[in-house]
């Protein structure tokens, strides 16, 4: 009966439509408050003392004159932590505070919490700490010699994946062509507007309560009960709005508050912990860089034959996220194209560098640049127009992908490269710029990928979503749900998710943000699972509520549950249009009849499975589908290049906000536009040389190209109203779309990234083509 | 930063009791973030600002916009007791079109400069660099005087300033000098200004009929950047000949830089291509570059005789 009331109304009145973000205003006017807006009676300041070598012994860390300064609380090291020294992210290597070695630069020793935020700076230069430095391993080809120190377990290699399918030496000998290529990619800084920081506020009973800026509240609430050995039943985690997070605040925020958390319970005050720029970019995670080796093989007509990739991940001292990253990248390294024949070896392998973690994209940016290079340099061997070349190559329904996953249903990537093809005018413009001569010489390049929505198979555990919604007697709604608000829009598309379940207006939908204590644990705030995971599980708490009032308006309307519509805070019968009552008029009626107007919803991810010997199975449950199409200019004389236009053409299902859902496209196309021409954070022996935002670049608006938008809306058929997820295709093509409309320009190609115009002007000379 | 108006005593015993002091709320000291500093001074009458330096030069800082040296205050290197605001002398706030100069007042904002009829004819090169500068909403804050007194090699108003035959005229309690641009930065963040000296205003001689000149940066990304390097090249042509010419460089060495040879190249030939490439190549040879996090010597090397040799381009030219 359920099923039937939902299924009578075909009309979407809210979903698909572009409602302004909920947040919006109270951001635009400066009253939002973020965690350093919050003060707490009697707060305390807290600082990190960090290492400045990037592999040392301690031998000593002398604390005493710090703790003589007035003003300081307490001064922290290893052994006061009251729980387990320990950050829990996969698996447990990484201690909150070094005990006996130092294994990056920036790696946090010991802890201040004092009466000024400059007194707990003060008390950090007092804090004396003895090394014994040690040689540091910076590179992954130097970690991965046998005569490298052991600084990760027996070889140093974190985690290690491969993938077989068919036969590659077999498809090689089939292939025309082979091309084989080397890529590299470098570190990528997520530079979210708002830096780490948390309140840690100790309260009755031994419990603790932390605000953060945060993407996982859970994550939190398990590290901090780690740490400070309090139950996590004590532990509630507040989200507060969060000045954006792209994964730079997936696991980082359990170490923040862990520090936090340590500091509040043993001084027994409210401690506040903000980063600055410096000390985040120094110390949190960012992109792993990368070397890929690629070799692929085709028929003169462009069919794959077979694809070979090793591909290897700079993991930074500890494991944290590499064990997904690696995977998720593992997984999509052959793009979205069918191949008979594959093999793919990857690793993550450590150094004693910052440990790299969750961004955007999750190790498929890197892999894309490889794959989608590949895909041009093939197209100019045979003579194909790329576009041709990924279309001959690209998945359809029934089609397997590398995993031997046949794709059922929801795959509308053809259609978003035909669209943005035409949208383009890629055929015009790919002609015309080939014939441009003088300075300014001009590109069209097109990157194609797909995404696997959610955590999949290696996440399986973790992927489930929870939600509670209340209706109040005068007809509002609050919705509890445990994901996060990042500056994506999440709140408001579940507004209007709840808003049109329930048949409620936009307006009377208030929901919170996330609580650990209110809403069952749902997984983490990534892999694009911010709409699909809490959308079905609001849907189903919004099901059951309706359920009970439909009996409750039938009686009043004098007719059957079935034939009832709930629609923009009205319901009638749907023989009788016009002739119907408020919402609220139901639902005074059903509070009066002591009806319960509140329900917890629950949703489990569809079924995913892996085979870690062959790397075959069904790793994620439905697919995203995005390409992108970049039209560039370079000045053949300076390398300098303006990205003019990105055309991107996105299926990830039904799109619940337009609006919204351009501007997570927009804002990935300009995070994508960084990472391929200027974002660059450079390393040297374990040292970050720009950490910060003078020589540390991101795009401005005056670097924003044009930007066409475009959906295909391939439903998926477990998704809230048909709905997949957006948050990170919509980086992923960006970079390689921009890297091969430069290669279109100048006629020869870069290999890694970012492509700086230093770079691009040093690969024009040595290639002799304009002298 | 929330600030208030209070009247301070110790300034006032110490005779200063017409000036508006400004003390940063405590918080903020508390955060950390303004450590030394006790007093923010904010004169409306330049006599003031001079009698204060006259007196307090050593323990602080003059501000104009105040841009590069509140960073440099916030990181701690830069840490005054005082700071002296230029913002309220109307004096310095205008630019004046006399006869056979402008005048530009030392805390003229940039959006100034770039919406200036009269710079839109005289000075136009200057305006090209304004717009290049840093990113809009800097515009409206950064001041020409400030920019120039902060000595960045990479300070985008010098060049053009070099080319157009600038000069700045400073001004203490003891009276006033005057220097030309070339000549006034000694090195980072080092001027001829002394310490009880500020900056009144820009001088810019009118250039004649048949002057045409360019400026071009080249940075990573389109704004908010410091120059990789930048280059400014200004023309006095008679009859098809280059009767002067002046080119200015930034971030190519210490200090922004006038290339002499490089103008004697050209100076009183026909600008023929060869000779357009010998003027950039001797421009390279007489300049030193560093290797930084922003781009390689090498790279600079050869962008200084691209540029350089961009500036002639006849598109490039006109209109900055």
């Amino acid at each position: 009966m359920e099923k039937e009331i939902v299924t009578l109304k075909e009309k979407l009145n809210v979903v698909g439509k572009p409602k302004r973000r909920v947040d919006a205003k109270e951001k635009v006017i400066g009253k939002a408050l973020y965690v350093d807006d919050l003060r707490f009676p009697g707060m305390l300041y807290g600082k990190v003392k960090r290492s400045i070598y990037p592999r040392a012994r301690i031998r000593v860390i002398d604390t005493s004159k710090a703790k003589a300064l007035k003003g300081v609380v307490a001064v922290l090291t290893a052994k006061d932590i009251p729980g387990k020294n320990m950050v829990p992210i996969i698996v447990e290597d990484m201690p909150l505070l070094a005990e006996r070695e130092v294994r990056y630069i920036g790696e946090a020793l010991a802890l201040v919490a004092a009466s000024s935020k400059r007194t707990a700076e003060e008390a950090l230069k007092l804090i004396k700490v003895d090394y014994e430095p040690l040689t540091p391993v910076t590179s992954p080809i130097d970690a991965l010699k046998n005569t490298s120190p052991k600084i990760y377990g027996e070889n140093n290699i974190v985690i290690s994946y491969k993938l077989r399918k068919g036969d590659v030496e077999s498809g090689f000998r089939e292939a025309d062509v082979i091309i084989e290529r080397e890529y590299r990619t470098g570190y990528q800084e997520h530079v979210y507007l708002e830096p780490q920081g948390i309140i840690a506020v100790p309260g009755p009973n031994g419990s603790m309560v932390i605000y953060g800026s945060l993407q996982c509240p859970h994550y939190v609430q398990k590290a901090v009960s780690y740490v400070t050995g309090i139950g996590m039943n004590k532990v509630r985690v507040v989200q507060v709005e969060t000045g954006g997070g792209f994964g730079g605040k997936e696991d980082v925020p359990s170490w923040v508050a862990g520090y936090t958390a340590v500091l509040a319970y043993r001084t027994n005050k409210p401690v506040k912990l903000i980063y600055d720029r410096e000390e985040d970019i120094l110390s949190t995670s960012k992109r792993h860089p990368a070397i890929i080796k690629y070799r692929t093989g085709a028929k003169k007509t462009g069919e794959l034959t077979a694809v070979e990739v090793k591909y290897i991940l700079d993991a930074g001292a500890y494991a944290t996220l590499s064990i997904p990253v690696l995977w998720r990248g593992t997984v999509h390294a052959v793009g979205p194209y069918k191949c008979p024949n594959i093999k793919v070896d990857s690793l993550a392998v450590a150094t004693n560098k910052v440990p790299c973690g969750a961004f955007r994209g999750f190790g498929t940016p890197q892999v894309i640049f490889a794959h989608e290079s590949q895909m041009d340099l093939l197209a100019e061997e045979i003579g194909m127009d790329p576009i041709d070349l990924r279309l001959k190559n690209a998945l359809e329904e029934g089609d397997q992908t590398a995993t031997g996953q046949v794709l059922r249903e929801s795959v509308g990537l053809k259609e978003t490269i035909r669209r943005a093809a035409e949208l383009s005018n890629w055929h015009r413009k790919r002609r015309e710029y080939s014939l441009l001569k003088g300075v300014k010489r001009r590109g069209i390049g097109i990157s194609t990928v797909f995404y696997g929505v959610s955590l999949g198979a290696a996440g399986k555990h973790l992927d489930k979503a929870a939600s509670l919604v209340h209706v109040f007697p005068d007809g509002s709604v609050v919705v509890f749900q445990s994901l996060t608000e990042i500056g994506q829009g999440q709140r408001t598309v579940i507004a209007q998710i709840a808003s049109e379940s329930l048949g409620v207006k936009f307006e009377d939908v208030y929901v919170q943000q996330a609580d650990t204590s209110i809403v069952p644990d749902s997984g983490p705030t990534v892999a694009s699972r911010g709409t699909l995971m809490p959308g079905m599980a609001v849907i189903d708490a919004c099901k059951r509520i309706k359920k009970r009032l439909a009996a409750v308006a039938a009686e009043m309307l004098n007719t059957t549950p079935e034939n009832l519509v709930f629609e923009n805070g009205e319901v009638y019968n749907v023989y009788k249009p016009g002739k119907g009552m408020l919402f609220k008029e139901v639902v005074k009626e059903a509070y009066n009849r002591r009806v319960n107007l509140g329900a917890e919803g629950w949703f489990e991810a569809p079924f995913t499975s892996f085979n870690p010997e062959t790397g075959q199975g069904e790793p994620y449950f439905v697919y995203s589908y995005a390409t992108h199409i970049a039209e560039v200019e370079v000045d053949v004389e300076t390398g300098k290049v303006d990205v003019l236009k990105v055309t991107a053409v996105h299926d990830s299902g039904k799109i619940i906000n337009p609006a919204t859902a351009s501007g997570q496209v927009e804002g990935g196309i300009l995070q994508g536009l960084g990472y391929a021409l200027m974002e660059e954070l450079q390393e040297k022996d374990g040292y970050i040389l720009n950490p910060n935002l003078t020589d540390y670049l991101i795009p401005t608006s005056m670097d924003a190209p044009e930007i066409e938008v475009s959906f295909v809306e391939a439903r998926y058929s477990k998704g809230p109203f048909g709905a997949k997820g957006i948050g990170e295709p919509s980086i992923m093509p960006t970079a390689a779309a921009i890297l091969n409309a430069v290669s279109h320009a100048i006629g020869v190609r870069v290999f890694s990234l970012p492509a700086t115009p230093e770079k691009i002007y040093w690969t024009i000379k040595g290639s002799g083509r304009y002298t | 930063m929330s600030l208030f108006f209070q009247k301070s005593e110790s300034l006032k015993e110490q005779g200063f009791i017409d000036f508006f002091i400004i003390l940063s709320i405590s918080e903020v000291i508390d955060q950390g973030s303004v450590l030394d500093l006790q007093a923010f001074i904010h004169p409306f009458s330049l006599d003031d600002v001079l009698e204060f330096l006259e007196r307090g030069a050593s323990i602080s800082n003059v501000m104009a916009g105040g841009t590069d040296l509140f960073l440099q205050v916030k990181q701690g290197l830069v840490k005054p007791k005082y700071l002296v605001s230029l913002a309220g002398l109307k004096e310095l706030k205008k630019i004046d079109l006399e006869v056979g100069f402008i005048k530009i007042g030392s805390v003229v904002a940039f959006q100034e400069i770039i919406d200036s009829e009269d710079l839109k004819y005289k000075a136009y090169i200057l305006q090209g660099a304004s717009r290049k500068m840093g990113f809009p909403q800097l515009h409206h804050v950064a001041t020409i005087g400030g920019n120039l007194g902060n000595a960045s090699p990479a300070a985008d108003s010098a060049p053009p300033l070099i080319v157009l035959r600038a000069k700045i005229r400073v001004v203490s309690k003891n009276g006033e000098r005057v220097i030309p641009v070339e000549s006034f930065f000694l090195g980072i963040k080092k001027t001829v200004l002394k310490a009880n000296e500020i900056i009144k205003e820009v001088v810019i001689p009118l250039p004649g009929e048949n002057f045409t000149g360019g400026f071009v940066k080249l940075g990573k990304r389109n704004a908010h950047v410091l120059s990789t390097i930048s280059v400014a090249v200004g023309i006095q042509f008679s009859d098809g000949i280059v009767k002067d010419i002046r080119i200015g460089m930034g971030f190519v060495a210490p200090i922004p830089l006038r290339t002499l040879k490089a103008e004697n190249v050209l100076r009183g030939k026909k600008p023929a291509e060869g000779l357009v490439i010998k003027c950039a190549k001797v421009a390279a040879s007489e300049t030193a570059p560093i290797s930084d996090q922003r781009a390689s010597t090498g790279y600079r090397w050869e962008m200084v005789f691209v540029l350089t040799r961009m500036n002639d381009f006849k598109d490039h030219f006109q209109g900055g």
